[in-house]
């Protein structure tokens, strides 16, 4: 924050000098790093490649279980974009000020985890180069797609919200790169005049901004509750035990954004250490970030306390049966580790110190992370490998092509995160700017 | 008289403006640049609220129309019964009315934003124009006040 | 109206005689089981509970907007009290329940009555230590305002789950909870913007003004969250398509007066409010927001008829008497609202 006997003009260069330090001079353990990075998802596409050209039986699904790790990761990746807009959007809407440190890394994520998250269906369609089949255009086999299908809004509500993300995105991120624009030279220069459009800062070119920014925030706001909404509804418009429940929609949302934080807090503290952004992403802001995660760990274990209390309360034996089976059955090391990650380890932020300690916390969404990858296999998978018919029952391992798609994938949204680091303002300076103004 | 102030301070810079306005220059004569939005500076200049929402609503309800059009029309144009359900289906169908009321809204806002700030500039992306930090007021057209 | 502020031992005494009042109407005056104690306490437990809440939340999120509404919505948690001892009455009414004709761990007549009692008493208990150290700025009270917010969340959730659902045993829907608690802290916002236009009508004041606008864009977002939530359970069951599932909407969907209620109910607590308070100027004209605010309650109201109705009868004469008296109630409450905050201090 602005020191009060600074003068505004010198907080801002100061401000500028600072964060676009971040964009300067990568040093060879930067270029280790996303080398690795693009090592892993290289494996991970060279594995897609492999998968289409000998089949879906490299994979571990098969019945009864036909959705996966492909699935668990699909539904992680989404949530993970989710606490972007969260932060970017909502807050702002709240006006809490504190999101202004962490927007712009958090929409980054947002948009790479879409893009990430995007490819998995793509992946469990098995025959991916017909994806185009799940968009309704006119055709020759004069078919229209199925609007009744919770896939097929799936597509709808995936596609808006990464236009939407990367279009808030970019709009909030036009006045930086003029700024970027003008401490640039060479070819760098050139690069940053076309993406910041020609920006001057006239009065016009703000008046709008802000209009469009705050209609932008209005929008995804619903627009992200919506999204892992359908992601819920993937499952709970089906009537497997486990699957079929009311609630499922606010819990996943509620999820999704605490994986998500738990996301933002795992990229932006070694980021925030790498760059020596300590002055201005501060202690104070993670402490409120920290109370987010806290806040929505405890919505998840509400919604896990009435899902198994219901199953019993009801007395319908198939969700009895399920609920048991979760915990006590196959998976039920995944299911213990998941209530410990989720509902346990977060609960120690009550504690104001815990909260204050970056180190801490950094680990804690370590678990965080993991804890909600368990949660959504453990939804997934456990349904469906013992549903009703006892004949019909069967347990899933996934095999190696799924392992080295995931860590793929992981490879992918680091590579994307490092490379968006050096390429562009990590923090919105602007708004910074604007705010110590007040 | 000087016809372009540039100041470090926005207190500075809004004083001057109002100073500016009362002493009789015409507002639409003022241009000014700012590193962030100053809404104040709005204020004293009186301009009118942006258009953008209107680019927003009409985006908005042709999304929402347009949403309820496209599912309906397929799902009659090859009515299939699909799961039990009706052939129109609305709870199902407001799903993708939403997803696309709010698609609509926004890449249409968007596009109004664009349009209305005159971006992107060709002129100014060959060759930038830099206001640094400053709080900058330029009078236009003096003489013909 | 100054008459109307009463010194704490007097308040005691009137909610006493109230109460005593709507339980001799419960057990005396009016024969044959009906639901209406229980939509009594339905009702005004979320009108009692969701101003405390409000403030509460505001104070965890450090919202500096409802500041100068503080006491005004903190003077009703005496309430809590009043509902949880209403509440124990429950028991000479519980044969509305069919669930008390078989055997049940959780749904057995004794322990239904024991933990919803102590449940509420706890909540006001916490309420009790929240207001009190929320009024002296003391720094456990965002802890408490928590912990109040917790057993105000988990009330609301047994009133919805035990209450109200248990009507449909075995019916279950898990958005139950979520859906009340939620509607519990609608109806706190909209008896804020009450408060803060009447305030307004008798006196301009900016800050008041700006709690009404900050009132009412919350009831505009929390129109649109309920309305996510009623369509998710929605279409969860209609899509399912289970017979002991849609059964519960599809009695009361093809029947009138059921049918125009739904109807109504979307229109009150999700349409009207969000085309009423979209624009910036509705937010700001006290009139317009006391419309909107006293409709919101009274849809709250047609809700929980829309799932006791079908169930079990209601003796309206009756009814209308029991709100009368629980308005009265709130209002005493409210003028008094200096006394009892001084007791609490």
């Amino acid at each position: 924050m602005k020191p009060k006997e600074m003068k505004e003009l010198e907080y801002n260069q100061s401000l500028e000098r600072d964060i676009l330090d971040a964009l300067r001079n990568p040093r060879p353990i930067f270029w280790l790093a996303v080398l690795v990075c693009a090592g892993f998802f290289a494996i991970g596409m060279a594995t897609w490649v492999y998968q289409m050209l000998k089949g879906m039986g490299v994979a571990g699904i098969n019945n009864p279980v036909g959705w996966g790790v492909y699935i668990t990761d699909f539904v992680f990746w989404v949530g993970i974009a989710h606490s972007g807009t969260l932060i970017s959007a909502v807050l702002f809407l709240f006006r809490a000020k504190f999101r202004n440190v962490f927007n712009r890394s958090a929409e980054a994520m947002t948009v790479f985890a879409v893009m990430t998250a995007g490819l998995y269906p793509l992946i469990h369609l098995g025959r991916s180069w017909l994806f185009y089949w799940l968009f309704p255009y006119p055709n020759q086999r004069q078919l229209w797609v199925n609007f009744q299908s919770p896939l097929v809004w799936d597509v709808f509500a995936v596609s808006t919200y990464f236009t939407i993300s990367a279009i808030f995105w970019y709009v909030g991120m036009v006045p930086d790169l003029a700024i970027v624009r003008r401490y640039a030279s060479g070819i760098r220069k050139r690069i940053y005049s076309i993406l910041s459009l020609g920006w001057t800062g006239s009065l016009r070119q703000w008046k709008h901004y802000s209009r469009l920014y705050m209609f932008l925030a209005a929008f995804a706001t619903p627009l992200v509750i919506s999204v892992h909404s359908v992601v819920s509804w993937d499952f709970a418009m089906s009537i497997v035990p486990g699957w079929h429940t009311t609630i499922f929609a606010p819990y996943f949302v509620a999820g999704a954004i605490f994986s998500g934080t738990a996301m933002v807090l795992t990229l932006v503290i070694p980021m925030m250490k790498i760059f020596r952004l300590e002055k201005y992403i501060t202690v104070d802001h993670f402490d409120k970030i920290a109370k987010v995660l806290l806040f929505t760990s405890v919505i998840v274990t509400y919604s896990y306390i009435v899902e198994f209390a219901l199953a019993f309360y009801g007395g319908h034996k198939f969700e009895e049966a399920h609920f048991l089976y979760r915990a006590i059955g196959d998976y039920r090391y995944l299911y213990w580790m998941m209530l410990f990650c989720n509902s346990l380890l977060p609960l120690t932020l009550f504690i104001r110190k815990l909260r204050r300690n970056i180190l801490y916390l950094f680990i804690l969404s370590l678990f965080v992370n993991v804890g909600m990858w368990l949660e959504r296999f453990v939804i997934i998978v456990s349904s469906l490998a013992k549903d009703f018919d006892p004949y019909n029952w069967g347990v899933y391992v996934p095999k190696w092509p799924e392992v080295a798609i995931t860590l793929g994938s992981f490879g992918m949204f680091f590579m994307f995160f490092l490379l968006f680091t050096k390429a562009l303002p990590v923090l919105a300076i602007t708004e910074i700017k604007e705010e110590a103004a007040e | 008289m000087k016809n372009k102030f540039s100041f470090d301070e926005k207190h500075k810079f809004l004083h001057k403006l109002e100073e500016l306005v009362k002493s009789g220059v015409s507002t639409e004569n003022i241009n000014i640049f700012t590193p962030y939005p100053v809404h104040e500076a709005e204020e004293i200049l009186k301009v009118k609220p942006s258009a953008v929402r209107l680019f927003t609503l009409i985006g908005a309800l042709t999304g929402l129309l347009f949403g309820f059009f496209l599912t309906i029309w397929t799902s009659l144009d090859w009515p299939l019964i699909r799961g039990g359900k009706p052939i129109v289906a609305i709870p199902a169908f407001i799903i993708v009315a939403f997803e696309l009321t709010i698609l609509f809204g926004g890449v249409i806002s968007f596009i109004g934003y664009l349009f209305l700030s005159r971006l992107p500039n060709v002129e100014k992306i060959s060759e930038p124009e830099e206001h640094g930090n400053q709080f900058v007021i330029h009078i236009e057209n003096e003489g013909k006040k | 109206m100054s008459s109307l502020q009463l010194r704490p031992a007097m308040l005691t005494i009137v909610a006493i005689a109230i109460g005593v009042l709507i339980v001799l109407i419960e057990t005396v005056l009016q024969d044959g089981s009906n639901g209406n104690l229980l939509l009594v306490l339905a009702f005004w437990s979320a009108l009692i509970q969701g101003p405390v809440a409000v403030v509460a939340a505001a104070e965890i999120s450090l919202g500096k907007w409802i500041k100068p509404m503080k006491k005004e919505l903190l003077t009703f948690y005496p309430l809590i009290l009043f509902i949880a001892i209403l509440f124990i009455f429950l028991y000479f009414k519980i044969d509305i329940y069919k669930w008390t004709e078989i055997d049940h761990q959780w749904l057995s007549k004794n322990f239904f009555i024991l933990r919803n009692s102590i449940l509420l008493l706890l909540s006001f208990i916490l309420a009790h230590f929240y207001v009190r150290a929320s009024l002296k700025g003391k720094s456990e009270r965002g802890t408490l305002a928590v912990l109040f917010i917790l057993s105000f969340v988990l009330t609301q959730s047994l009133v919805a789950y035990d209450w109200i659902m248990s009507l449909d045993y075995p019916w279950i829907s898990t958005m139950f909870g979520p859906i009340f608690f939620l509607e519990s802290f609608y109806a706190g916002l909209a008896i804020s913007a009450i408060i803060a236009a009447f305030k307004l009508l008798k006196n301009n004041s900016e800050d008041i003004r700006k709690v009404m606008r900050d009132s009412a864009l919350f009831m505009f977002g929390i129109a649109l969250a309920w309305a996510g939530l009623f369509y998710g359970q929605y279409l969860v069951i209609w899509y399912g398509n289970i017979p002991w599932e849609t059964n519960y909407f599809s009695v009361r969907m093809s029947h009138s007066p059921f049918r125009e209620m739904m109807y109504l109910v979307i229109f009150i607590l999700f349409i009207f409010p969000f085309i009423g308070l979209v624009s910036r100027k509705s937010k700001f004209s006290r009139v317009w927001v006391l419309i909107v605010s006293f409709s919101i309650l009274g849809g709250l109201l047609i809700e929980r008829l829309f799932y006791i109705l079908p169930v079990i009868p209601l003796n309206g004469l009756w009814l209308v008497i029991e709100f009368i008296l629980m308005t009265v109630l709130m209002i005493i409450f409210y003028r008094s609202r200096k006394e009892i905050l001084k007791y609490s201090e």
